[in-house]
């Protein structure tokens, strides 16, 4: 068996289980800059504002799907959620604080959509850096967040629809990511004892 | 050109001490998402441009774009850095540069009196990365070397850098950007920055 193995490949490498290999770090200023050149390559390609946002999507869930293998295979009891709730708050937790840091600010419900959450986040990293011009006026850069969120939901086994909003509070602004879950989940979690 | 003496040039000691004492102070973004941010851009651009040719113009081209304006960022945190018309003290503006941006410690082996290698132990870029079987000649780090050539192109240096180990091609263990000087680029906004 082994003879067809001779060549090693990026399977044979560690992954980096350990925290160490997860928490090491570039500069804000590099994420920043490789975002900056991604959304104006994109921006380039597109003529509208929400096909901007699309592709940043697009590019997100890619990223999410990854993101969600990734921290499954790093937890050391390779849970799979099966609640929403549960679901939420790997996202919101788990999974913000290995991308970003720090949690989400808040994880919230809606009071009038059943099958609406919010994830809050005052300071993300995509938007933090970037000042969008006002004829670009609507553009949410973190759509590339929403689009993350969506991959990780998706891939987890619950298919939701997010969108990035930027919403004022007092004197400060806040990214809200507006999470509808698809009729499917919210029926089959009805049913989910626990 | 002559080459550096000791008592122009700072030591490497020196150097890296410094660029360490200003990562600590730089604010941090996680490697990992990093990595699959740019894996998700080369991941695009191989969708939309598919010949490597094109994708590796496409990298080196955004490269260069960051390139260009991180250097303020580097030259404004290390105002003690020396810039000046001789190409080999770019070293030091170099390996601030790389620890700053990626917080790499680079080694810098001279070649040449007009080259030298930028060597990476690790790049985070290429952390989950293999390429596949048809894309074997595609240099996956591009951007890095764009942006070098960037930065030193507002240092006045024309430069050409490629990549001449990865993963893929040449050593396969380290990583190294090789920089040659073309030409010294005459006045105009350097300037500034240089002393007399």
């Amino acid at each position: 068996m082994s003879q067809f193995l001779s060549n090693s490949t990026i399977l044979d490498r560690p992954v980096g289980r350990s925290q160490r290999s997860a928490e090491q770090n570039v500069s804000l200023s590099a994420f920043s800059y490789l975002f900056s050149e991604m959304v104006q390559y994109h921006q380039n390609r597109v003529d509208s504002v929400s096909a901007l946002e699309h592709r940043l999507e697009a590019a997100g869930y890619g990223v999410g799907l990854k993101v969600l293998e990734l921290l499954a295979y790093r937890a050391r009891d390779y849970t799979r959620q099966t609640k929403l709730m549960n679901m939420l708050q790997f996202v919101s937790t788990t999974a913000w604080k290995a991308l970003f840091g720090k949690a989400a600010d808040s994880l919230e419900k809606s009071i009038d959509h059943a099958d609406e959450f919010m994830i809050v986040d005052y300071a993300p990293i995509t938007s933090t850096s970037v000042s969008v011009p006002a004829d670009l006026g609507g553009l949410s850069v973190d759509a590339y967040i929403s689009g993350i969120i969506a991959g990780m939901l998706q891939g987890a086994g619950f298919p939701a629809r997010v969108t990035a909003h930027t919403v004022e509070e007092g004197d400060r602004k806040k990214a809200v990511f507006l999470v509808k879950f698809s009729a499917s989940v919210m029926s089959r979690d009805a049913t989910i004892i626990g | 050109m002559s080459s550096s003496t000791s008592t122009t040039a700072t030591t490497s000691k020196t150097i890296n001490a410094q660029a360490n004492a200003l990562w600590q102070k730089q604010p941090k973004a996680n490697a990992e998402f990093f990595a699959l941010t740019y894996g998700a851009l080369v991941a695009e651009l191989v969708r939309d441009l598919e010949q490597t040719t094109e994708i590796q113009a496409e990298l080196d081209r955004m490269g260069h774009s960051i390139g260009i304006r991180f250097i303020e960022e580097v030259l404004a945190k290390a105002p003690e850095l020396k810039v000046s018309q001789q190409f080999m003290e770019t070293v030091d503006v170099v390996k601030v540069a790389m620890k700053l941006f990626l917080g790499v410690t680079v080694e810098i082996v001279t070649s040449a009196d007009d080259q030298y290698i930028v060597k990476m132990n690790e790049n985070p870029l290429m952390v989950f990365v293999e390429l596949p079987e048809d894309r074997q000649d595609l240099q996956y780090s591009q951007l890095l070397a764009g942006m070098l050539r960037g930065m030193l192109e507002m240092l006045q240096f024309d430069c050409d850098v490629s990549i001449s180990s990865s993963t893929t091609t040449g050593n396969k263990e380290i990583h190294e950007l090789k920089v040659v000087l073309k030409q010294v680029l005459q006045g105009g906004a350097g300037e500034e920055y240089q002393e007399e």
